[in-house]
């Protein structure tokens, strides 16, 4: 059965503003980062994706959530990238600055790879790093991506499948910035 | 829209054909937002009017966000005002001067800095001057803790065991009280919870007046700047070098250093400056640690 009609059967009732914040806005700031918000902006964006979804709430048509809410991240992400603020702005910055570990080795290392993703998301056209951000990372389905970014599953899933190629391209192309022990690479 | 089940059917991304990308995007995804990011997210949602402790509130609710907002800017106002005068009657016998309880009170105005408010009730009996001091040391402790045990154990510049010992004796700075000149130094000093400039500022004002900060107070800064703010922890270090560049904890200011570079991404700098630790000291203790982070 598709989702999307499994969903649509399956539909519960509209969350309160309050649940919603709870229980989504880690997702959502996690996908400001990854769509290319800096760091120091992701707050204030979730903030106006915040202020969105109550005013819109109320028009919501309750079939799903996730869709609508990552839409209109998706939307709110996209306004500031073509915004004028960002023009002069990087996109992947430092890596994010607190992990749960302790361990400050799985901490850099963790911090290495997510900079590798973000460099390599940022080589990706805005429609197909949306794509992979959104089923990959936030592992939304087709039909829930299909629905935030307002376009044909199939669409979508061309998208998905050229964006894998392109990191996995950008992957394997520059696996690791560091050449094994014993190497030699002298500083600046 | 036309939906054909068995078309549009698309697995995640699987490790067996991509095992590097699959490993980042699981990175990514423990990416969250802590606690902190979120509370000052969640403090800054009524000031917009949008009411985030109703989590029964009425679609009737939502769609009149104007007056829902001043009803909790009013309640917002009471709860923080009520604060306050707690906070100011903890405070009282202790210090009376009004300096004082503004210092405490002007604290939960900036959402970005909640524990500097918790801190000065969890320690009503110490000075005026060591709330700041208070927040700073209640910092989730870092992965080596050597640089900031040692400065608990001995806030002096003589610190010559340290160095070397990384697994030295955990003392809480609650049990040892401070110097009044080293709690003085220490507000000169940087805080991870300023910013970055502001704070380098501050290490710079530090380093020019009469009162210079120690390696132990520098370097403490330094890893506690590392997460948040690696350039400014990447500063300290090299502040550190610049003042103390036979210091007695010149192998602790290399790690941390190395980190910082790690976490700016600068990879031939920390290949490089790893191969010079190596060299510099053969037989650390950091010698393993700094060899992962740059491999």
């Amino acid at each position: 059965m598709d989702e999307r009609t499994a969903e649509a059967e399956t539909t519960v009732p509209v969350p309160s503003f309050a649940q919603i914040f709870e229980q989504h806005t880690p997702f959502l700031w996690r996908a400001l980062t990854n769509l290319g918000i800096p760091k120091h902006e992701v707050q204030d964006l979730c903030q106006e994706i915040m202020i969105t979804v109550h005013r819109r709430l109320p028009s919501f048509d309750g079939m799903s959530l996730r869709g609508w809410l990552y839409g209109i991240c998706v939307r709110v992400a996209s306004d500031y990238r073509r915004s004028a603020r960002v023009r002069r702005e990087i996109v992947s910055e430092s890596p994010p600055d607190e992990a749960s570990s302790s361990d400050l080795v799985e901490f850099i290392d963790r911090g290495r790879e997510v900079r590798l993703l973000l460099d390599a998301l940022t080589q990706l056209d805005e429609p197909k790093r949306v794509a992979f951000v959104l089923f990959e990372i936030e592992e939304l389905t087709l039909a829930e991506v299909s629905e935030a970014v307002g376009a044909p599953l199939q669409t979508v899933y061309s998208r998905i499948k050229a964006a894998r190629e392109q990191m996995q391209r950008a992957f394997e192309s520059r696996t690791s910035p560091y050449p094994k022990k014993g190497g030699a690479i002298e500083a600046r | 829209m036309k939906q054909d089940d068995g078309a549009w059917q698309l697995e995640r991304l699987s490790a067996a054909e991509a095992p590097e990308l699959c490993r980042a995007v699981d990175a990514a995804k423990q990416q969250l937002p802590n606690a902190r990011e979120l509370a000052a997210l969640a403090a800054s949602l009524p000031l917009q009017g949008l009411p985030l402790a109703t989590s029964g509130a009425s679609r009737r609710d939502l769609a009149a966000p104007t007056r829902s907002g001043r009803y909790w800017l009013v309640v917002g106002s009471a709860v923080f005002g009520a604060i306050v005068i707690c906070v100011a009657l903890v405070r009282l016998p202790v210090a009376t001067s009004s300096t004082a309880s503004s210092h405490v009170s002007g604290a939960p105005a900036d959402p970005r800095r909640p524990a500097v408010g918790g801190s000065a009730m969890a320690v009503p009996g110490a000075p005026p001057t060591s709330v700041n001091r208070g927040a700073l040391e209640l910092t989730p402790s870092m992965p080596e803790s050597a640089a900031n045990d040692a400065s608990a154990a001995a806030p002096g510049p003589s610190l010559a065991a340290s160095g070397s010992a990384p697994e030295a004796a955990v003392v809480t700075n609650a049990a040892v009280p401070r110097p009044a000149a080293s709690v003085a130094r220490s507000l000169a000093s940087p805080r991870t919870s300023q910013s970055p400039a502001g704070s380098a500022q501050g290490a710079s004002l530090g380093a020019g007046t009469k009162v210079q900060p120690s390696e132990v107070e520098l370097l403490r800064d330094a890893r506690l700047a590392l997460r948040s703010s690696p350039a400014l922890a990447l500063g300290l270090t090299e502040q550190h070098g610049a003042l103390y560049p036979r210091g007695t904890m010149v192998q602790e200011r290399e790690l941390i250093a190395i980190s910082a570079l790690a976490l700016l991404g600068r990879h031939a700098a920390v290949l490089s400056r790893a191969q010079r630790f190596e060299h510099d000291f053969p037989g650390s203790p950091y010698r393993k640690q700094i060899a992962q982070i740059a491999e």
